[in-house]
């Protein structure tokens, strides 16, 4: 994410499952909805499934259609666990800031 | 965690998904070489830890980890089935049970002391393949087979249909199973995962290729997707052979697959939806009341002029009857939602009383009303209990009586004309008459004269507080009698009876009626108010003239076919309904026959039973209520309560008239 541009940055907490991910959608879509990149950190989300590792990938889809970066930071490492199970930790890499502690 | 909606999914999933591995576990010695069975079992745990991870419970999937992993080594051929490890997987699978309700009621527990060391210790243990004490060797899977394995190449394409995950399966799951059967190459296909603005986030847009090489034949490759109840776009072709890796030449050509335009298929599972019981009840009520009315206005068919509605008139009865026959149905579930537990339950019993038994389970498909199912579990257990406790003899004793060591315990269900007889059978020691006269002439209960060859002595142990143990067994014997349970089959509309042979085993039958929702009545009139008598308990109407009633021992009596019946009146005229005749309806109660009177009979009825309000229900006499015809309401009366409660004041029909 270039540091002159300008970036919204949401902080996703809580779960971002099945039963989440209605609400978090919205609440991403208000974040692209300014015109910035959208960094997410994401160090506070947790549990997560593969309707939350899907959501993510749809606001990356959005940004891109959009013309605006989706960076994730502070990425938990049970998001990646399942990145990789889904096969999907590829598509994810390139998009990642840095890891949760 | 997720919201109540898919935690209360979640709850009535698992408890399904525990009874599954209950029966999985049961069965696991005796079908040590079934491994679709084996299968099975394991993916009962593993969805059930799926599940518990989809809605946040994290220590219920953690714990059900464990569980699986254990069946993951008995899959793999790693460890053997034993006693001892089905003996802790079903006390984890206890716990597991326990930990679901206690999540439901907000109350979280943690696993017994030792429980998680057991699991722990059947996985890192070195666990023969086989058990000691059985010299048939189990499938060792793929993993522990020596020498070369022949593998084949499989391609996977699987794009989920779009509900997937609402419908609580994880892809994941699915995914990770495929890798256990041998390497796999895993290509997810996120190109129809829309934007934001497009998608619908609880949709599932991925898809995936695996390409997989396995020993695994394809039968078992093709149960990775069993449990889908659609499998959206699923394909498995064989892989070209120059593209296998590592492959030995001696491997066995693959079977023919279906080719790659045509997707692997089974037959679609009928559809089923879970509803409210409450709201079936209410529903299967609305349509007894709709058949009521719809037989109310057949009288309409006789009036002049009717002509043009004739048509419509019928075609109402006969949907109006369809609909109530249909919606009863569906209140209707096998017995062997109930029978499910009994293997569990004699096994414990067997470990606890030293005693070896076989189990032997008939009927499973009888069906009944699920009112019913839910409230014989308690009298069944007991019963079952007792043929463990008193009935069965220790195998010492069998051999000595010339026995097999090993008793055996029958469950079984059966149709009986418009009723279900279940009966539990053992083969044991019999009830001791000698004792049981004793015990019961001590207790009051006999007249002191009463002879052990009387047919009619074994019902004293239906009476409340009789045991013929005089010390508390660990099994039974804690003065819940078998009154309770006789209490509990007749608030069901049933009957219980006892035959027993000395030396040969005692068994106890259950007649059910089909169904709570509705019963077959008899219309009578006392005191000028109507009321419904089940036919299932009279066995005959009888008019008698008034001279030939008379008191006897105390009591009113009737002489039918030169038999002394005696009479119960309900209030009202004590039967006497033109001052000529009585008329009764006679009944059965403790092996005897007894006379209801009644003022008039006014017909047959098929009543649809609707529970009485909570401060109707202290009435105990009457079982529920009903709307005629007309629209009215009416009470359904309860003879065998009636009965037992002039019985019980020693009743005189003419000086104490049974009050309604």
């Amino acid at each position: 994410m270039p540091a002159d541009r300008p970036a919204t940055t949401v902080e996703v907490t809580g779960p971002l499952t099945l039963a989440e991910a209605p609400r978090w959608r919205e609440a991403l879509l208000a974040a692209l909805a300014r015109g910035h990149d959208l960094r997410l950190d994401l160090a506070a989300a947790g549990p997560w499934d593969l309707a939350g590792l899907q959501l993510v990938l749809a606001a990356m889809a959005s940004g891109r259609r959009a013309g605006q970066a989706v960076r994730l930071d502070r990425v938990p490492r049970v998001l990646l666990a399942i990145a990789e199970q889904a096969a999907l930790d590829g598509h994810l890499a390139g998009s990642i800031d840095g890891l949760a502690d | 965690m997720a919201n109540d909606r898919f935690l209360s999914m979640f709850f009535e999933e698992a408890r399904e998904l525990l009874q599954a591995l209950e029966a999985g576990l049961m069965d696991l010695e005796a079908r040590r070489d079934d491994r679709a069975h084996l299968d099975r079992t394991f993916r009962a745990a593993h969805t059930l830890k799926g599940a518990a991870g989809m809605v946040g419970l994290r220590a219920i999937a953690g714990f059900t980890h464990g569980v699986e992993a254990v069946l993951d080594r008995i899959r793999s051929g790693t460890l053997g089935v034993r006693s001892e490890i089905i003996t802790a997987l079903l006390a984890a699978k206890d716990y597991l049970a326990a930990a679901v309700e206690a999540e439901e009621a907000g109350r979280p527990i943690e696993p017994p002391t030792g429980l998680e060391g057991r699991l722990e210790a059947l996985l890192e243990g070195p666990g023969p393949a086989t058990p000691a004490e059985s010299p048939e060797p189990i499938d060792p899977g793929p993993s522990a087979a020596t020498g070369p394995i022949p593998t084949r190449g499989y391609r996977v394409r699987f794009a989920p249909k779009s509900d997937l995950l609402r419908k609580g399966v994880s892809p994941l799951g699915i995914l990770a199973e495929l890798r256990e059967l041998g390497d796999a190459e895993v290509v997810a296909d996120w190109g129809r995962v829309p934007p934001l603005e497009d998608l619908d986030p609880r949709d599932c847009y991925l898809a995936w290729t695996v390409d997989l090489w396995t020993a695994a034949d394809p039968a078992r490759l093709d149960e990775v997707f069993l449990f889908l109840d659609d499998r959206g776009q699923l394909s498995i072709t064989p892989l070209d052979a120059d593209d296998t890796p590592d492959v030995p030449a001696t491997a066995t050509p693959a079977p023919p697959l279906p080719p790659a335009t045509e997707p692997t298929t089974r037959p679609a599972p009928s559809a089923r939806i879970r509803v409210e019981a409450e709201q079936l009840d209410l529903l299967v009520g609305m349509a007894g009341e709709l058949a009521m009315l719809s037989d109310g206005l057949q009288g309409l068919r006789e009036l002049d002029g009717i002509g043009p509605w004739l048509g419509s008139i019928e075609a109402l009865e006969r949907i109006a009857r369809r609909l109530r026959d249909t919606t009863l149905e569906l209140r209707m579930v096998p017995v062997e939602e109930l029978f499910v537990r009994f293997p569990r339950l004699v096994r414990d019993l067997a470990e606890r009383s030293g005693k070896l038994i076989a189990l032997r389970i008939e009927g499973e498909d009888t069906r009944l009303d699920r009112a019913i199912i839910e409230r014989l579990a308690e009298p069944m257990i007991h019963l079952i209990r007792n043929a463990v406790d008193h009935g069965l003899e220790s195998p010492d004793e069998r051999r000595a009586a010339g026995k097999p060591a090993t008793g055996r315990i029958t469950i079984g269900a059966e149709y009986a004309g418009d009723r279900v007889a279940i009966r539990v059978a053992e083969d044991g020691r019999g009830l001791d008459r000698a004792r049981i006269v004793r015990k019961g002439v001590a207790a009051g209960l006999l007249p002191p004269d009463a002879s052990p060859d009387d047919p009619r002595v074994v019902n004293v142990i239906f009476e409340p507080g009789f045991s013929t143990r005089d010390q508390v067994g660990e099994l039974s014997g804690r003065g819940v009698g078998l009154d309770v349970v006789r209490d509990t089959i007749r608030a069901l509309r049933g009957s219980l009876s006892v035959r027993s042979e000395a030396g040969q085993g005692t068994t106890f039958l259950l007649r059910l009626p089909l169904t709570l929702a509705m019963i077959d009545g008899l219309l009578v009139e006392a005191d000028g108010a109507r009321f419904v008598v089940p036919m299932g308990q009279v066995e005959e109407c009888v008019a008698v003239a008034v001279d030939e009633t008379m008191p006897a021992m105390g009591r009113l009596a009737a002489i039918v076919r030169g038999e002394y019946v005696p009479i119960v009146s309900l209030r009202g005229r004590g039967g006497v309904a033109d001052g000529m005749r009585r008329e009764l309806l006679l009944t059965r109660h403790a092996e005897r026959r007894v006379a209801v009177a009644v003022d008039r009979l006014l017909g047959r009825v098929q009543a649809v039973i609707q529970p009485l309000d909570e401060g109707l229900g202290e009435l105990r006499r009457f079982s529920g209520a009903t709307i005629l015809g007309d629209g009215s309401i009416c009470l359904i009366l309860d003879l065998a309560t009636v009965v037992a409660d002039a019985r019980a004041v020693d009743f005189d029909s003419n000086a104490n008239p049974v009050s309604c």
